[in-house]
């Protein structure tokens, strides 16, 4: 919905805001880099950038990866890029040298996402490491996505001489990390010809994938510091499905658990024009111990998936499923609190379902686990409902307490559910386990066969709706015979929380 | 000014900064909130035009162009986990409830931009500030239109609730005062 007065306030104080900053730049300032770059070009050209600027050559004192390369002590000459660079200042032997703030080699891949792995660098004075970041070896966890070729940029405006890209093969479970150790795939090893500049090169392969991207910088006093950024990297392309595909969009079961979100493509069928590999975040999962996903892709190549911390967008796990129009899933469990979104990445044109559920308490909220259904009064043994959280169907109701709110999944797919056989004109009794009451219920109906999964049926029938506080709402159910699937929305409290839901049960009235 | 560029006319840095200067370091201080990082990204985008300004064949595509060209310098400044630094600035009451409220809100409303993920902040920053079509702030972001809009349209929820949450506290305050 559009909102241009609340547009025209964000503009105004977006403007307000940024033209307040003085612009410090001058033409000098400008001149100065300028010839800065000129002049490394030309030393590239004419050869002082060999690319020997490496530890050896030049005696640069720097360890490895692991640590495991021995100081060797200064050079006897500076590099000739330190007259044209901007050289890392070692104030001291042994002393942290200055980094800029957002120093890094930065991976670029085919979508724009950037993977700014952690930062580790190595003192040219004595070949310790510096503290710079956190450093740690990326848990597979935390593979992103990547698609097609990487770039890798060198931090702007400072002079990296060298640069070499590895890559070992990343085991999805147990990583170890002596992988790093393990003969690397090198992708890159060669100059960069100008601050600022950057390189693309074609990943690997398709799978994970750790890659090392160690840069090599002139320090003020003639000598190299190293440093790198390690990242995981998992490689995906768009690919024709090597058999013929389904038609249109098979159908999926929901997941077991409390509906999240239910999100397809706008298409039902593959389009056929692929190519534009998209990210898009789906939904949000309320904070719980566990989330079940339900996802059906069809089309070229493969919907890439993860769940992210959504205040920090932090990766939680990432994972994939071939676009082959099988229905697949996850079971995650996290142990970090805190909603989290859900992130796929797909071919525009392919087909998609996804559905996210949580399992467990939500958080501060205890909940009915189940709707149940008998057709018999008093209820006896009730069948289980597929449950969703959901909104209030009556806005005049009275909030008792914290709310646990979601999206009320469409009408779903009832295939597998067990049915209610009713008599004609019959009742049915319905309540909520853990001594929820019921404060208000509708019930409305659709033909079993009206439903897809994918969209709201056309023809709904409303069946009944009351308000009473009671343990167990008596509906009366006036349907002509034939398969129906009915949704029932309810306001319930228990204590002083509220719990509105949208929840459905397959019946069957008899002729 | 592509003309000029092509002829490499010793004035054209000037033109450059003169022209589009404060408008490239107001999209990288938004984003970034680090105005020596906004000056470095000023000065490698201006280079970056110099250099390859004389490429671009349709002049009336300059400005988004140079506006891409800073958005991603930007991205590729910030660092994981980099500290937003945020604006803490207490309104006057003494001022008037107005004046206050006025300023409260906007504060909110900053905070709540640099809330934002950098990504989702950086295609605000390029709609709001630098009003750039929804096409144009793709292009600058590589992501499909349908993408932005539905960044923008998030962003716009988020910014909404947190001055819905900054308006109710302030209302408790007035109240409890």
């Amino acid at each position: 919905m559009h909102d241009d007065t609340f547009e025209d306030r964000l503009r105004q104080v977006l403007r307000s805001e940024g033209d307040a900053v003085p612009l410090e730049v001058d033409v000098e300032r400008l001149e100065a880099r300028l010839r800065v770059r000129r002049a490394t070009r030309r030393s590239n050209r004419t050869g002082l950038l060999a690319a020997g600027i490496g530890v050896v050559a030049l005696g640069v004192a720097a360890v490895g990866l692991n640590g495991g390369l021995p100081s060797t002590g200064p050079a006897a000459e500076p590099p000739a890029t330190d007259a044209v660079c901007r050289p890392l200042d070692l104030s001291s032997p042994g002393a942290a040298f200055e980094l800029p703030t957002w120093t890094g080699l930065i991976a670029i891949d085919e979508d724009a996402t950037r993977h700014s792995g952690s930062l580790r660098a190595f003192s040219a004075a004595d070949g310790k490491e510096v503290a710079i970041d956190a450093y740690s070896p990326p848990k597979p966890s935390e593979l992103p996505f990547g698609n097609g070729s990487l770039t890798i940029e060198a931090p702007f405006g400072r002079c990296v001489s060298h640069l070499r890209v590895e890559a070992v093969p990343y085991p999805t479970t147990d990583p170890d990390p002596t992988a790093l150790v393990v003969d690397p795939i090198v992708l890159v090893d060669r100059e960069l010809t100008e601050p600022g500049g950057s390189i693309s090169f074609e990943h690997p392969a398709n799978g994970d994938w750790l890659l090392v991207a160690r840069a090599s910088l002139p320090t003020t006093d003639g000598r190299t510091a190293w440093a790198e950024t390690v990242f995981a990297f998992r490689a995906h392309g768009a690919v024709s499905s090597p058999g013929p595909l389904a038609g249109t969009l098979p159908r999926i079961a929901p997941p077991d658990g409390t509906l999240a979100f239910d999100e397809s493509s706008p298409n039902l069928g593959f389009t056929g024009a692929a190519g534009n590999v998209v990210t898009r975040t789906l939904g949000t999962l309320p904070e719980a111990p566990s989330y079940e996903l339900s996802i059906v892709c069809l089309g070229p190549g493969e919907l890439a998936y993860s769940i992210v911390e959504a205040a920090s967008s932090d990766p939680v796990m990432s994972s994939s499923v071939a676009c082959d129009a099988i229905p697949d899933g996850a079971s995650v469990s996290v142990e970090a609190a805190g909603a989290k979104q859900v992130l796929i990445t797909v071919d525009e044109s392919a087909a998609w379902r996804v559905i996210g559920a949580t399992q467990g308490e939500v958080s501060g909220v205890v909940l009915p686990t189940r709707l149940l259904v008998s057709p018999h009064v008093p209820p006896d043994v009730g069948i289980e409902a597929l449950v969703g959280c959901g909104v209030p169907f009556d806005p005049t109701v009275v909030v008792r307490g914290p709310i646990n709110r979601c999206l009320i999944p469409p009408w779903p797919l009832m295939d597998r559910q067990p049915v209610v056989s009713i008599e004609r004109t019959g009742e049915l009794s319905i309540w909520l386990d853990n001594g929820w009451r019921l404060d208000q219920i509708k019930v409305s109906a659709t033909p079993f066969a009206e439903v897809d999964g994918l969209s709201r049926p056309s023809a709904i029938t409303n069946v009944y709706e009351a308000d009473a506080t009671t343990d167990v709402a008596v509906v009366p159910i006036d349907l002509p015979p034939g398969a129906f699937v009915l949704r029932i929305d309810l306001v319930s409290h228990h204590d002083d929380q509220a719990f509105y839901a949208a929840m459905y049960v397959r019946i069957e009235v008899a002729g | 000014m592509i003309e000029a560029l092509r002829r490499r006319r010793p004035a054209t840095l000037d033109d450059l900064l003169a022209t589009y200067g404060r408008e490239i370091q107001g999209v990288a201080y938004l984003i970034l909130r680090d105005r020596d990082a906004a000056d470095d990204v000023v000065v490698e985008t201006i280079l970056a035009a110099h250099e390859r300004g004389d490429q671009l064949r349709d002049a009336s595509a300059f400005r988004a162009w140079i506006l891409r060209i800073a958005t991603n310098q930007a991205l590729s400044v910030r660092r994981r986990g980099a500290r937003i630094i945020r604006l803490e600035v207490v309104p006057d009451r003494a001022s008037g409830e107005d004046v206050a409220g006025q300023a409260t809100a906007r504060i909110a409303l900053l905070a709540g931009v640099a809330d934002l993920p950098v990504q989702m902040r950086a295609a605000v920053v390029l709609r709001y500030y630098a009003d750039l079509p929804v096409e144009e702030v793709a292009r600058a972001l590589g992501k499909s239109p349908n993408t932005i809009k539905a960044q923008l349209q998030t962003a716009l929820d988020r910014l909404r609730t947190s001055l819905a949450d900054t308006g109710s506290a302030s209302d408790r305050e007035a109240r409890h005062a």
